[in-house]
């Protein structure tokens, strides 16, 4: 006569822990890989948004200011700096735009007064910023960010000392 | 006696059944599930390349608009050229390139135009026209 409990064999609890590894392995493996390329996309999103954000506004900030000889470049906190002047009732106005603490900032003041570097407005995250005077009318600008760097030329319809 | 036995020995071999048949639609779904989430990252990666490579392609040809409209007539070079550029869009060299531009001139009136084609090794990104406009002598100077 059969006994109600059939012999339950090894390979039985084996080959369901092995399907179940295998199920879990590939889960894992799927999740790794999401994780991975969601990274690496929103690592690409921030250079692309830092690359455009940073040239955009400083060729805003170069055309806005685009008047003989009101573009110059400063070294602030050993990188160059962009120094826009600007003459409001008689008096000679600068804005800066320099790096100070992994930002790229912005700052306005009196000509002559002492540079506020913390007081600037944060304008977006960069490690270094490097101008280079190529001839009277044309700049060309490095930004660093994480390894990333977003290079440009910018040329002025006028004259530069 | 023997169909008492098949009594106790078909309900068994119907659970098993079951189970299997629970595993095949599990394992099913977990594939349609995994083929579906692949497709996804494969997409979004291929959709984040060219992201990157269209952005960096757009920043090249603006800078050599730029240079474009700052150069003097007698700088310029009319013959169509190709330039070569790294990944970040610094020049480079023909050997260790991720972009080429291929730029060609023409000439209607008084208007100068450079049409600026951007492409990285194997397929096209980006072209952009630039025109400015060039003293009515210049042109009379050329014929």
């Amino acid at each position: 006569m059969y006994s109600d409990k059939q012999k339950k064999h090894t390979i039985d609890i084996l080959f369901v822990l092995i399907l179940f590894g295998v199920f879990a392995i590939s889960a894992l493996m799927l999740v790794i890989m999401g994780s991975t390329v969601y990274s690496k996309t929103v690592d690409s999103m921030e250079t692309n948004f830092n690359d455009r954000t940073s040239y955009a506004y400083i060729t805003e900030k170069f055309r806005q200011n685009d008047s003989i000889n009101s573009i110059s470049i400063e070294q602030v906190n050993d990188n160059s700096s962009f120094v826009f002047s600007k003459e409001i009732n008689n008096e000679s106005y600068q804005t800066y735009l320099y790096i100070h603490d992994g930002y790229l900032k912005e700052l306005f003041v009196k000509k002559g007064e002492t540079l506020p570097l913390k007081a600037g407005n944060i304008i977006l995250e960069a490690d270094s910023m490097e101008i280079t005077k190529i001839d009277t009318q044309t700049f060309q600008c490095t930004v660093k960010k994480d390894g990333s760097y977003t290079f440009f030329l910018l040329t002025a319809n006028t004259e530069q000392k | 006696m023997e169909q008492k036995r098949m009594q106790i020995f078909h309900p068994t071999t119907s659970k098993s059944g079951i189970f299997l048949l629970e595993l095949i639609i599990v394992i099913l779904f977990f594939s349609i599930a995994s083929t579906v989430c692949i497709d996804m990252f494969v997409k979004s990666y291929t959709m984040n390349t060219d992201s990157t490579n269209l952005n960096k392609c757009i920043q090249i040809s603006e800078n050599f608009a730029e240079s474009f409209k700052n150069s003097s007539y007698s700088q310029e070079n009319i013959n169509s050229q190709t330039y070569y550029y790294d990944k970040d869009g610094f020049p480079s060299s023909e050997n260790s390139y991720t972009y080429y531009a291929h730029v060609s001139y023409t000439t209607s009136g008084t208007t100068r135009s450079a049409i600026i084609k951007l492409y990285t090794s194997d397929a096209f990104i980006y072209s952009l026209q630039v025109d400015k406009h060039i003293p009515e002598r210049w042109v009379k100077d050329e014929k």
